[in-house]
């Protein structure tokens, strides 16, 4: 099995969790409003001019309580012309959190990343290739409380990311020399704890 | 294959169930011992001599640092103290490029050796080579985008070639038993010693510097010739056609090569050459002009050359207005014919090389009676 198949097979494994969580919600809410710390697992999907599935970890930092900084990690696999690719990402974002209750939020997001890429031909014993690609993304999310200090976060964003293209087929893989712009859409859901 | 206690520690290995890769050893002698009809070819091949070229050796000198080890890319792949060139390992041991050209190929040294059929054997790990059956493979060093002259595009040409598009590589013609036909039989014999016989290639790699040249560029051209008689002229069309359905004539390394039209008039006083005379004015040569600001230069410090070659199974008529007589005499028949140096002797001159002993070779000719 492929390392982005079992991811897909993950993906909703993890989330399929999330009901019985959220049944186990205390009246406090377990939002836990007013703590300044959050760590979160994390699990996403983006695609557009390539397509890659990912795991990643973040730490959430709320200075204020509309503003949320958070930082993140996250491990991407996925295809290229029959090559693996491999991102390898940190970045941070702020969350803006102007809807809000007792125990949600929704918020807007600005943010900025940078990516190390690999590739890696599809022969045996073939070249591999990397760039560093560097990335803006905005966009929504929201997240609920599921009680017990636990959350349930997710949000869309648009990401544009500067770098040199792969180009890979058949034997060669490298990098072309004149940098491109390159769009996508992810979908991130995360399970984070408040401490 | 394997030397002394290296194989003691190979089948060591292999008893505890851990067979490791063997030891890397690059040069070409140990690879003789099993494989001795490949190793005698390679040895007479120009892969295996790629630094030995006085003309070679006279740019690199005039080269750049930086050019140099661009140079070194191709021409010291292999890198064995006493073996030059490429060696059995730069092709079998090829996991693929950086891109097709410019020297960027990626050895896989641990990993097995690529062979077309991949059998197992105890000499070393093995797998088949689909890139060493292609001419991505060739093209990582047969396609050289600079600096100066050093332009050359084989690779290239044959992509866009009536040759490709038939499945016909690099392979078929310059490793097949008649070089340049590559539906000439193939010799039958053990590839390994002690192996099943199979169809074999000849890894003499035959192109326009080896030995058996003349077979391959035999090949290559045709003429045509058409003949006027204009008074006291004659006014001559000559018709050249490149036979390679898979790259120009000349290829490869073209600023290097003197490639001329010759027209040659027989008449009772004997022979006389009309046209294509080195100083002749009307001369039409068929390889690279190189010059720098319009003058004659060097290849290492040139404007890109102006390309003349004929392209892949391309034709060009060319018109001379020639003398109906010589010294009197009139002309009874010319001969047109198509030659080839594989050195130019202006370029030798100019590095302060003496003349390439390698006398020229007739490529085609053509013969029209008056």
């Amino acid at each position: 099995m492929t390392p982005h198949r079992a991811l897909l097979l993950a993906l909703p494994a993890a989330l399929s969790l999330l009901p019985s969580l959220a049944r186990a919600q205390t009246r406090d809410g377990g939002w836990r409003q007013g703590h300044p710390l959050a760590l979160g697992a994390r699990a996403s999907v983006r695609a557009g001019d390539y397509a890659l599935v990912g795991l990643g970890g973040h730490l959430r930092v709320q200075p204020h309580r509309l503003v949320t900084l958070e930082l993140f990690a996250d491990h991407f696999v996925g295809t290229l012309n029959d090559a693996l690719r491999h991102d390898h990402e940190v970045g941070g974002i702020v969350q803006l959190n102007v809807l809000r209750g007792d125990s949600w939020a929704l918020y807007p997001l600005l943010g900025a990343c940078a990516t190390l890429a690999f590739v890696h031909s599809p022969q045996s014993g073939g070249p591999t290739v990397n760039d560093i690609h560097f990335g803006v993304r905005v966009g929504a999310g929201g997240q609920v409380s599921l009680g017990r200090g636990f959350g349930l976060q997710a949000q869309v964003e648009a990401l544009g990311y500067l770098g040199h293209p792969f180009q890979v087929y058949r034997f060669t893989a490298q990098t072309a020399p004149d940098l491109a712009l390159y769009g996508l859409g992810q979908l991130t859901t995360a399970l984070n704890y408040s401490f | 294959m394997l030397e002394g206690s290296a194989r003691g520690l190979w089948w060591l290995a292999l008893g505890l169930g851990c067979a490791p890769a063997p030891p890397a050893s690059r040069g070409n002698a140990s690879c003789a011992g099993c494989h001795p009809t490949q190793a005698r070819a390679l040895a007479s091949s120009r892969h295996s001599r790629a630094t030995e070229s006085d003309l070679f050796r006279a740019l690199r000198a005039r080269a750049s640092t930086a050019d140099r080890a661009f140079c070194d890319g191709c021409h010291t792949v292999h890198d064995v103290p006493g073996e030059e060139g490429a060696g059995c390992v730069t092709c079998h041991q090829a996991g693929g490029n950086r891109g097709v050209s410019n020297a960027r190929l990626v050895l896989d040294l641990q990993g097995p050796v690529r062979g077309p059929f991949g059998s197992a054997t105890s000499a070393h790990r093995s797998a088949p080579g689909d890139f060493l059956r292609s001419a991505d493979l060739c093209g990582t060093c047969h396609e050289v985008q600079g600096p100066g002259a050093f332009v050359e595009t084989p690779y290239s040409e044959w992509s866009a070639s009536p040759a490709a598009q038939s499945g016909i590589t690099c392979a078929g013609c310059h490793m097949a038993r008649s070089p340049g036909d590559p539906e000439a039989p193939r010799e039958r014999g053990p590839a390994a010693v002690g192996g099943p016989d199979r169809a074999l290639t000849d890894h003499a790699f035959v192109g326009p510097e080896h030995q058996r040249a003349a077979e391959l560029l035999g090949r290559s051209a045709s003429l045509a010739m058409h003949v006027v008689p204009n008074g006291a002229t004659l006014r001559v069309e000559v018709t050249m056609t490149n036979r390679n359905t898979a790259h120009a004539l000349p290829s490869g390394a073209r600023f290097a090569r003197e490639l001329w039209l010759e027209v040659r008039a027989l008449t009772d006083q004997g022979t006389t050459v009309l046209a294509g005379a080195p100083e002749d004015p009307r001369r039409v040569e068929l390889g690279d002009r190189v010059t720098r600001n319009g003058l004659p230069a060097l290849p290492t410090a040139s404007d890109p050359p102006e390309v003349r070659a004929l392209p892949a199974a391309g034709s060009r008529t060319v018109t001379l207005e020639l003398p109906a007589s010589v010294g009197g005499s009139p002309v009874r028949a010319l001969t047109a014919v198509l030659r080839f140096r594989r050195n130019d002797p202006r370029l030798r001159q100019a590095l302060g090389l003496p003349p390439d002993p390698t006398g020229p070779l007739d490529l085609a000719a053509v013969t029209h009676a008056l």
